[in-house]
């Protein structure tokens, strides 16, 4: 029990200084601080993996954020329903009610609202609904989205153009690996020749990363290692995502 | 009749008046319409003094959380008020209007990092729920996290492995519809876990607080 109430970097400010972590609290400061005239929209996006909602929570928490995750079923009716009760509001009456409901809880507050997985609502086609909670409320949107996003909402012209800032999570780095291995692999030195060749061959796809690291500790446990390099970890596996031998053509 | 819904009102315990006296003000306060301090005491389960509602609005009115509007038609002095910062949480507040030292702040950022994050441990969520002003222990984390597991609103997705050379805590994950609103559960000092959004005890008390309720 001892073990595992001493992190190797004692409480060291969360997961502040992940890359991921420091640009998606950028731009949530940049889009509740800008002028009002300005539009309030940013988007966040990149490739699966990257840890973007992962590294979300510490600028959400910073700014205290409303946060909405769409699932791929959700109609415009659920996702209402969903922002209403993420708002504390009353999630009842037609859309036409609850998006009179959501625009008069988000026009008088300092919060901003994440909304991840925008790609579904690109899908779903009821980007506008959106433009319209946020035209008429003013509140600062800030939308989580995969790679493909700001071209996929090229479409609604007058949508793209009310977002300010596109930004990209990128891909995870040694750096990031070397603070991912103290949450994921805590107790344990993981030599940065190892973490390199972590991040190379996972692509840098911080899931994989932190699962990879993950299973390092699990071997750690089972050979009773205090630390591993790249000799010690010899020619186990590493958690890559590389498809079934079966499949690559 | 009238005693038994006074002793269905007793058996719920409701942690922080401030909360209700802001949840109706949002409700009254609703699409920028103006309310009174009457129109909140109306709507209250009653055992409130219009006082203790008109001190909370001063305080909110300091606070620039409202305005005020204009004087009810037909009265000489009942002011009408505007909620002109919203927010879910009741802003815990000084009579100057400074905000108290909120100790709810850690368990609100524990509670929306459950809701982004697919699964986590306490150490994983102390880290993802810490920020520079407000730190979250593991030890904290791994309270709140026990207490919502018994409340129903987790998931154990693999167990903790005690004792060894590396013990893990348990990994949970939030059940969707355990999602219940922005703000996060209540543990009461007797344990329980109160749900401040649906406004009932959760987990297994919550049948003895609705048979105490008949």
């Amino acid at each position: 029990m001892t073990a595992q109430t001493k992190p190797v970097n004692p409480q060291a400010g969360g997961i502040a200084p992940l890359t991921n972590c420091v640009a998606f609290d950028a731009l949530l400061e940049r889009v509740t601080s800008r002028h009002k005239n300005l539009p309030a929209m940013a988007a966040f996006c990149g490739l699966a993996g990257d840890g973007k909602t992962t590294s979300a929570t510490y600028g959400a928490n910073k700014h205290r954020a409303y946060y909405v995750e769409v699932g791929s079923s959700w109609t415009l009716a659920k996702f209402c329903r969903s922002l209403s009760i993420e708002l504390g509001i009353p999630a009842k009456g037609t859309i036409a009610d609850m998006i009179d409901g959501i625009i008069g809880s988000l026009a008088h507050t300092q919060r901003p609202l994440i909304i991840d997985e925008f790609d579904h609502v690109v899908n779903r086609k009821y980007v506008e609904n959106i433009r319209e909670i946020h035209d008429k409320s003013g509140a600062a949107i800030v939308l989580i989205g995969e790679e493909e996003l700001p071209f996929k909402l090229q479409r609604w012209e007058r949508f793209h153009s009310r977002v300010l800032d596109w930004e990209r999570s990128q891909p995870c780095d040694l750096k990031d690996a070397q603070i991912l291995a103290k949450i994921y692999a805590s107790g344990i030195s993981l030599d940065d020749d190892l973490l390199a060749q972590v991040v190379e061959q996972t692509g840098g796809n911080t899931r994989r990363v932190s699962v990879s690291l993950y299973t390092m500790r699990e071997q750690a446990t089972l050979q009773g290692w205090k630390k591993i390099d790249v000799a010690t970890w010899g020619k186990r596996p590493i958690h890559t995502g590389a498809l079934p031998a079966k499949r690559v053509r | 009749m009238a005693q038994q819904l006074q002793f269905a009102t007793l058996t719920v315990p409701v942690p922080s008046n401030y909360q209700g006296f802001w949840d109706i003000i949002r409700q009254v306060g609703r699409a920028g319409k103006s309310w009174s301090i009457l129109d909140v005491l109306g709507l209250t389960s009653g055992g409130v003094k219009a006082q203790s509602i008109r001190e909370y609005v001063n305080k909110l009115l300091s606070g620039g959380y409202v305005t005020t509007t204009g004087i009810v038609k037909g009265s000489q002095q009942s002011l009408l008020y505007k909620l002109v910062k919203d927010q879910p949480e009741a802003p815990g507040l000084n009579r100057d209007g400074s905000p108290t030292k909120d100790r709810g702040i850690g368990r609100s950022q524990m509670w929306r990092s459950m809701k982004m994050l697919q699964a986590f441990n306490a150490r994983e969520l102390a880290l993802y729920a810490s920020t520079d002003d407000v730190k979250v222990t593991f030890e904290t984390a791994q309270q709140y996290l026990t207490q919502l597991r018994r409340a129903g609103y987790l998931a154990e997705v693999s167990p903790a492995q005690l004792g060894g050379r590396y013990p893990r805590p348990a990994t949970y994950r939030l059940i969707p519809t355990m999602n219940t609103g922005p703000l996060a559960p209540i543990v009461t000092r007797t344990d329980w876990v109160w749900d401040q959004n649906r406004r009932q005890v959760m987990g297994p008390e919550a049948g003895q607080a609705q048979r105490g309720a008949q």
